[in-house]
């Protein structure tokens, strides 16, 4: 019928596999344990992650890199020999040497990776498995994401903050969910990744391992503020952490115990508001970065906009947001607070605003 | 079956003589062919300007090119652009012109549904640009409710233009698998066709079952916009989850339609300038009908930190990481297809074999999003992003300029000039790599994705991701001065340029307007390198092998 | 080999490389697609329907719809029977199912434009009001598009039949128009099953 399957060229001696082709395929293939080898223990690329999960993610990610690294390399190595090795001479005109299958290269080629990503779907299981296990001793964050702040608030010390602290070592379990459209709440350096949606609750596990701060980022589109929706996770050891703890409860007492003062209640509807989830504000504790810092603003607001007066420019900011974007910044900010806010509570705040010198 | 006209002059006629033919409802595949490119390419050049756009913004940190929200828009016309109006139409426009003459047909089975599916996209190509001129789309071309409910109304235009190219597409699909199951050359059995006819077939199978799925979706989506439906809002007690999984139900299995004929072209140019037959062509086939079947079955990958069921995030992980297996099938048949080969490096050569080294690189970092714990840290963050730019620019779109390359002399009668096609190649290839390679470290690091603007540390991967991309702008340049000037310039190619078996080289270029006055016998694949003479040719034998076979 | 026989008409009926009719094919495959379709609003509106009190479907007027239902069944037999009238070259029986099919049909979809606007307009259930609501008019919605595009179809079919386009050897439009509201019938039947029943 046809000339495929029975012609066997390799037995009429043209050079299918030589001892260049030999040798360029023992070549690749230890260069190939090499690169895995080498880049799977060093990998360069994750490493250093603030908690527990997170060094298991890079220890898996390693095994990963070094494994692509290794496939990498032949792939690569057999493509670039055959590219120098087989161009045609410039006069050739010939065909080819026939090959149309080799059973046995077929099986092999199939079975191997088949048996690799079965590897690294079972060692994947392992250590989603160890990541998801609770501790006894969990301490529970519940996270919730607005457009374009987060906001953390500790059920056993009954405090808000703008700020995630953490204490090294503890386990905490995160409690997430958003107060409008989807988010995700992303600590890069300590690897934890979970989205925050409207009407349920996603949880996740961190057991901080390093001292510091560290980036708090959005990783799902929520608006046109999703690029600046970022806080903060704050990891000390246990007694740091317990001494802002009780900072925040006194904090918070403190704005309660005194409603008649005027910059007490202005303190107050500032957070109650979420301005501090995005304006920075020493005297309200405030540690948002997503807007302009408002330190000082009673002395800057009658300069900004020619013509507007001080009380006008701060009251115009919370109302219409929109009116003037200070330079840098983007118009992110929600511009319903007129709704939401009475006229007392606006007049209030605009009032506790100018005392900001 | 009314009687068609072969020359007409009114606004239905079948045939491409001169330029108005191709303006009006042609039932022609090889003038819809033609039309399908030319819309792609259009679109290629509309979604490339959105590309340059984001990366002049995101050139470095705080940048003021434009705002949050129209950098929203700009990114979600880019994808939905790139995704729906150039490379599925410009592999269903190439595969039109080349598939029904590949296996010996006259045309398609639906003429007429055939120039329907084409004429689809004008309505669709325009809502889809009124939706960016009027603005709205501005939840990324995955538009997850809550946030795609209550944008403005240009979100709606989206979706409508999105049911048109749906349609579009489901009609395609049907026509191209009744033409392959029914219409074959005697002589040509299933597995003597092409591979990209088996190709063609798995994609069209994927777009069957699939894009209804994405319209269903679209369509509650419309419902809720209109009149005020709940699917998807928790404030009135609907589930955001709902269309996460109908839309990656779809979108899903949609990446492999962008990707699937483009490894059929590959298996077609790979023997015609190596010389060599394909190698392993049961496998292949095979693999890409696993393909097909099993891409149906990852879908909840793009869901792993989205809140869904803990334990399921295990069996997607598995058939996530499974379905590397079938394409590295086809990497390695294509390695041993060059392998003892006479490689002549024309530029739709150099696109393959550029293919095979990008695709695997986006093959690979596949598999680290596959792992649950990985991607905890990866979803959602420019390492994505890097991914499905390695694959569907690195691979769909390289492996698309290879089969251009290689048919355009049949198409239009001319040679395209080969040094512009070598400058096009390595500014595409350079530009490609500068661009996206970065991106790759910038996820790891902590970038995500869809974003304005980042963090001060992430400027100098930033910077060189732009620079790449306006390298890869300029490389279009080439390309398109050469395509349209070969029209008039290039030399004459003959019916048979490169020596190529396949029924489509046994024409003339271009082919007939009814391609084969008796339809042709069929005795074996097309893929006879040093087992028999080319028709037409005297034969050059393989080393070793005694006299012309 | 001139122009004239060389056209399209000329080769209208290719040898089938499988035996089986490309138009009948088509249709099957379309018809596969409809099945994703209505699939994926089913699923939408089970979860509505999981999320709505057990007894939400009890405003709606389960004896009449059953009715409806079975007018609807009516129309299939009809259209399998003009059919069958063609197979065997009965003209006027043809026409005359066909016009049954269509009222059967118009009927059908009557009652439901009859339903839809009681429900709305005394607001017992409103694609807005309840997520039940929002499910079930987007399904049925859906299917009542689908018949309607059917019903375009039938008197389509029929002018056609009057215009003598069908004999006993070429009745394929009528077929493929057939399947298609069989389909029509087969997805009412489930979701008059899954929505009124259950």
């Amino acid at each position: 019928m046809t000339h495929h399957n029975t012609h066997n060229p390799a037995s009429s001696g043209a050079p299918v596999f030589d001892n260049t082709g030999k040798l360029a395929a023992i070549i690749i293939g230890v260069l190939a344990v090499v690169a895995g080898v080498v880049v799977g223990t060093a990998n360069p690329i994750l490493r250093g992650a603030t908690s527990s999960q997170g060094a298991q993610i890079d220890t898996l990610f390693s095994l990963f890199l070094g494994i692509a690294a290794a496939i990498f390399v032949i792939v690569q190595g057999f493509l670039l020999f055959s590219i120098v090795r087989f161009a045609r001479t410039p006069e050739d005109e010939g065909d080819g040497v026939p090959l149309r299958g080799n059973t046995k290269l077929e099986i092999f080629w199939t079975a191997v990776p088949a048996l690799i990503v079965v590897f690294l779907a079972i060692y994947s299981y392992r250590v989603l498995a160890d990541i998801d296990q609770p501790r006894p001793d969990q301490m529970v964050v519940e996270v919730t994401g607005r457009q374009y702040a987060w906001e953390f608030y500790y059920p056993d010390y009954d405090i808000k903050t703008s700020e995630l602290h953490i204490p090294l070592g503890r386990q905490v379990l995160l409690k997430i969910t958003s107060a409008d459209v989807n988010h995700a709440f992303w600590i890069p350096q300590m690897r934890i990744k979970k989205d925050a949606m409207g009407g349920k609750i996603t949880t996740a596990n961190i057991t901080a391992t390093e001292p510091g701060t560290y980036p708090i980022v959005c990783a799902e589109l929520c608006g046109a503020g999703h690029a600046v929706m970022r806080s903060q996770a704050v990891v000390e050891a246990e007694p740091g952490f317990q001494t802002w703890v009780q900072a925040q409860i006194g904090a918070k007492q403190r704005a309660a115990a005194a409603p008649a003062d005027p910059k007490a209640l202005g303190r107050q509807l500032y957070n109650q508001y979420g301005c501090n989830a995005c304006h920075k504000l020493a005297d309200a504790n405030a540690v948002g970065l997503v807007g302009p810092a408002l330190d000082g603003i009673g002395s800057r607001a009658a300069n900004v906009v020619p013509g507007q007066s001080a009380e006008e420019y701060i009251r115009t900011s919370i109302v219409k947001p929109t009116a003037y974007i200070t330079p840098n910044y983007q118009p992110v900010m929600p511009g319903d607070y007129g709704q939401r806010m009475s006229e007392a509570e606006i007049q209030a705040l605009v009032q506790y605003l100018l005392e900001q010198k | 079956m009314a009687a068609d006209t072969v020359i007409g002059t009114g606004l239905v006629r079948h045939g491409g003589r001169k330029f108005s033919d191709y303006l009006v409802f042609n039932t022609d595949h090889k003038v819809i062919g033609i039309q399908y490119l030319v819309l792609a390419f259009t679109f290629f050049i509309i979604g490339g300007l959105l590309a340059e756009l984001i990366r002049a913004q995101l050139a470095a940190p705080n940048n003021q090119v434009v705002t949050g929200s129209q950098y929203n828009l700009v990114l979600t016309l880019h994808g939905t652009i790139m995704i729906f109006l150039w490379i599925i139409p410009a592999f269903v426009g190439a595969a039109n012109y080349v598939v029904p003459i590949m296996i010996g047909a006259n045309d398609m089975a639906f003429p007429r549904l055939n120039a329907v599916s084409f004429w689809l996209l004008v309505p669709g190509g325009l809502l889809m640009l009124a939706s960016f001129a009027v603005g709205g789309a501005e939840s990324g071309w995955t538009a997850y409710p809550p946030l795609s409910v209550t944008t403005p109304v240009g979100q709606t235009l989206w979706a409508l233009a999105l049911q048109f190219i749906g349609f579009s597409s489901i009609f395609g699909a049907i026509n191209f698998l009744v033409t392959v199951f029914n219409l074959r050359a005697p002589g040509m059995s299933l597995t003597r066709m092409p591979l990209l006819a088996w190709a063609i077939v798995a994609t069209s199978l994927i777009i069957l079952l699939g894009t209804p799925v994405l319209s269903g979706v679209l369509l509650l989506l419309i419902f809720q916009r209109l009149l005020g439906a709940q699917f998807f809002t928790p404030a009135g007690g609907g589930n955001p989850l709902l269309w996460q999984n109908l839309f990656w139900f779809y979108s899903h299995p949609a990446v492999y339609i962008m990707i699937l004929p483009g490894f059929g072209i590959i298996s077609e140019v790979l023997p015609v300038f190596a010389r060599k037959p394909i190698f392993g062509y049961k496998l292949i086939a095979f693999s890409s009908m696993a393909i097909a079947v099993f891409g149906f079955l990852v879908w909840a990958h793009h869901m792993f930190t989205s809140g869904m069921d803990p334990f399921l995030r295990v069996p997607f992980m598995v058939t996530s990481m499974i379905i590397a297996v079938p394409t590295g099938v086809k990497i390695f048949s294509w390695l041993a297809t060059i392998w003892a080969g006479k490689l002549r490096f024309t530029t739709s050569m150099m696109f393959a074999l550029a293919f095979i080294s990008m695709f695997v690189i986006g093959g690979l970092s596949g598999i680290f999003l596959a792992s649950v714990p990985i991607d905890i840290h990866v979803q959602d963050t420019y390492f994505v992003v890097a991914h499905l730019h390695y694959v569907l620019f690195g691979g769909s779109v390289m492996s698309l300029f290879a089969g251009l390359y290689l048919w355009y002399p049949k198409i239009t009668g001319r040679m395209l000039d080969e040094k512009l096609g070598h400058l096009h190649f390595w500014l595409t290839f350079m530009g490609f790599n500068l661009t996206f390679f970065p991106q790759h470290l910038a996820g790891l690091q902590g970038m995500p994705r869809r974003v304005y603007t980042y963090a001060p540390e992430f400027w100098a991967l930033n910077l060189i991701s732009s620079l790449g991309a306006f390298l890869m702008a300029i490389a279009v340049l080439p390309f398109l001065y050469n395509a349209l000037r070969s029209l008039v310039a290039g030399r004459v190619a003959g019916p048979n340029p490169w020596r190529a078996f396949g029924l489509e080289w046994t024409l003339s270029s271009p082919p007939p307007i009814h391609n084969f006055p008796t339809p042709p016998v069929v005795e074996g694949d097309p893929y006879g390198y040093g087992e028999r003479p080319v028709p037409g040719t005297t034969v050059a034998p393989a080393p070793g092998v005694a006299g012309g076979e | 080999m001139s122009d004239t026989t060389s056209t399209l008409a000329a080769h209208g009926h290719p040898t089938s490389a499988t035996g089986l009719d490309s138009a009948k094919l088509g249709m099957w495959l379309f018809l596969a697609t409809e099945v994703m379709l209505f699939s994926a609003m089913i699923a939408g509106f089970l979860d509505m329907r999981g999320r709505s009190p057990a007894d939400a479907n009890h405003v709606l007027n389960i004896p009449v719809t059953a009715v409806n239902t079975f007018i609807l069944i009516c129309s299939s037999l009809t259209v399998a029977l003009s059919v069958a009238s063609i197979e065997q070259g009965n003209q006027k029986r043809l026409r005359t199912f066909l016009l049954l099919t269509l009222l059967f049909g118009g009927t059908f979809l009557s009652v439901q434009i009859y339903e839809y606007n009681a429900l709305i307009s005394s607001g017992e259930l409103t694609p807005w009001n309840s997520l039940f609501g929002a499910g079930f008019f987007a399904v049925t919605g859906l299917h009542g598009f689908h018949v309607f595009i059917g019903l375009i179809w039938c008197a389509l079919t029929i002018f056609w039949a009057s215009r003598g386009k069908f004999s006993a050897q070429n009745f394929m439009r009528v077929e493929v128009f057939g399947l298609y509201w069989h389909f029509v019938d087969v997805v009412w039947i489930i979701l008059f099953v899954l929505i009124y029943l259950m």
